[in-house]
């Protein structure tokens, strides 16, 4: 029997899959970045780029030990560090590695020319820096011009130049990316956490039970806007509903197998999700800040609940957060700290993601004995892990060691911090980038115009914007209400 | 407990592992000819109610989808393989 895509054993896939795949990267460099308690640095390497109006200052390490590698050395070493650790992913997840290889290249150049491109001061600037560069006017867009830049690259990419996209393919996995970037966002969580604790926890808290209110509003919700308005099949209702409604191509697949559909019905709204997402990700992110600018955090959690797959939901933060702190600064001359509303949104995110395998088995339990009355047939209950997404164990790891060495080994608190910052903030960032890059590749819109999506289309539309964004928010409003991002010291 | 692989042609569901390869339009009808199949087997017959474990091949699903899910769905389905047996005596 070839098995090599089966999951029978609790620890089947952790060699071969993406969302293991993500707990090993992520773990190796945080792990990296934690031996600077020794003393040394092991991540400094790698390249970070700054506003500039000079070219030759527009990149260069992180951190001091590696300053002397220069801007295009830093690139360098920042390229042969990833490409051996995602090569080495690939062959495991049993990619074609030359392939892979080379897809990767091109994406981790165009990643980083657009992200150095876009923090030219004139897009990166702000109102209380742009005289630094002798500038009298800018866009104020801080990191979200890199965001939106790689996005519209991708997309270019994807939409006009389908025969690079083909090539890219085998690389551009933003799942893979974005839950690597999670995992490194756990170290930045740890420690935040020691600046603001109680603001963590109640995050948390609140993003766990605005989980569960979402789940119970939007599923029923959903499934009767595609059942009753729409009059499509239960089991296509149950799979949109959940793709829709919860987490995106994960749930839909998770709920397809829970109610035993066909294949090609989670395969169809899938390829739905994704190019939906990418329009939330554009649109939703400047509309709320636009109105949301005294709920930061609301505005971040509405992100997490409604907008599908963790890249884009993810890459939404990421993007309202430089929109929003930046706006803050021009406005009221206020410096929010960075990742606060990124935070809410993934925090949010991950929330909805772990509960999807306890639902698809519920889902299952309801559908096989309730409404097919399938008598000889059992659920086993190892679906529950199956279906649970291995990369927030590294976000949680990675999370509780920061915290602890924080608050139990304070003495080796600063040089901690020397290998948190590089991973946190260069590694995590190069992640998002890399997501919004090959979100765009993958995305075809004219996929949308296919017509055997048919009805679905218009069901996946309404029920998005006329019944989950608002809905989000009102939900948002009730649990987050009042908080702000602590200020940057 | 039998243990075999589950994966969707297109039409048919199929269970198949060293020893058997059986389909069924619907699950349902996969069950029934499954359960058929072994009471009509030398090596499985007479065993009474069996448990099987069915692993979906998840290479079924496209490749790009398993970066967001790489699981469908495991399904245990029980079986008699007594059934025939009884009837006929």
């Amino acid at each position: 029997m070839n098995t090599t895509h089966v999951n029978k054993r609790w620890y089947s896939g952790m060699a071969t899959q993406e969302d293991w795949w993500s707990v090993w990267l992520g773990l190796i460099f945080f792990t990296l970045g934690l031996l600077s308690v020794t003393g040394v640095d092991f991540v400094g390497w790698v390249a970070y780029p700054s506003k500039w109006v000079d070219i030759t200052n527009s990149i260069g390490p992180l951190g001091d030990a590696y300053q002397g590698l220069g801007g295009i050395g830093s690139v360098i070493v920042t390229y042969v560090m990833f490409t051996i650790a995602t090569c080495i992913g690939a062959y495991f997840q049993k990619l074609n590695v030359k392939k892979f290889f080379l897809g990767w290249t091109v994406i981790f150049l165009i990643t980083y020319l657009v992200w150095v491109l876009a923090h030219h001061a004139f897009f990166a600037a702000n109102v209380t820096n742009r005289a630094e560069y002798g500038l009298d006017v800018s866009l104020s867009l801080g990191g979200g011009a890199s965001y939106i830049a790689a996005l519209l690259v991708g997309l270019i990419i994807g939409n006009f130049f389908k025969g690079l996209a083909s090539f890219l393919s085998e690389a551009a996995k933003p799942e893979w990316y974005i839950k690597t970037a999670i995992v490194f966002l756990g170290v930045k969580v740890g420690y935040m956490a020691l600046k603001a604790a109680d603001f963590v926890f109640e995050l948390a808290l609140t993003g766990a039970a605005a989980t569960i209110v979402a789940y119970l509003i939007f599923w029923p919700g959903t499934y009767l806007i595609a059942r009753k308005l729409f009059s499509l099949p239960r089991k296509m209702s149950a799979v949109l509903a959940s793709g829709i409604s919860i987490c995106g191509v994960s749930a839909s697949v998770a709920t397809g197998g829970a109610v035993r559909a066909k294949p090609i019905i989670p395969v169809m709204v899938s390829a739905l999700i994704v190019v939906y997402a990418v329009i939330e990700l554009v649109i939703l992110p400047p509309v709320f800040t636009g109105t949301m600018m005294d709920e930061p955090i609301v505005a971040g959690a509405s992100l997490g609940m409604a907008v599908k797959t963790d890249g884009a939901d993810a890459a939404a933060g990421a993007v309202l957060d430089e929109l929003m702190r930046n706006k803050k600064v021009a406005q009221d001359g206020v410096q929010w700290e960075e990742g606060w509303i990124t935070t809410s949104a993934v925090m949010t995110k991950i929330w909805i993601d772990m509960f999807i395998g306890l639902w698809a088995f519920l889902l299952a339990i309801v559908w096989v004995y309730k409404i097919e009355h399938r008598q000889g047939e059992k659920v086993p209950f190892s679906e529950v892990w199956h279906r649970f997404p291995k990369f927030v164990l590294g976000y949680l790891l990675t999370w509780v060691v920061y915290l602890g060495i924080l608050f139990l080994a304070p003495e080796v608190k600063s040089a901690a911090k020397i290998g948190a910052m590089p991973v946190e903030k260069g590694m995590r960032k190069l992640f998002f980038m890399l997501t919004f890059v090959s979100i765009g590749i993958i995305t075809d819109f004219k996929k949308l115009a296919e017509a055997k999506f048919g009805r679905m289309v218009f069901v996946y539309l309404i029920a998005l914007f006329v019944f989950i964004v608002p809905v989000a928010v009102v939900i948002g409003y009730f649990f987050h209400h009042g908080m702000t991002p602590p200020l940057a010291s | 407990m039998i243990e075999c692989l589950l994966y969707h042609n297109g039409t048919h569901w199929v269970a198949h592992n060293d020893f058997f390869s059986v389909s069924g339009k619907e699950l349902e009808d996969l069950d029934r000819n499954l359960e058929k199949f072994l009471q009509d087997s030398s090596r499985f017959r007479g065993q009474g109610k069996q448990k099987v474990f069915m692993s979906f091949e998840n290479g079924t699903i496209p490749r790009w989808i398993h970066q967001y899910m790489p699981h469908y769905f495991n399904r245990i389905a029980v079986v008699n393989t007594d059934k025939r047996q009884v009837e006929e005596a």
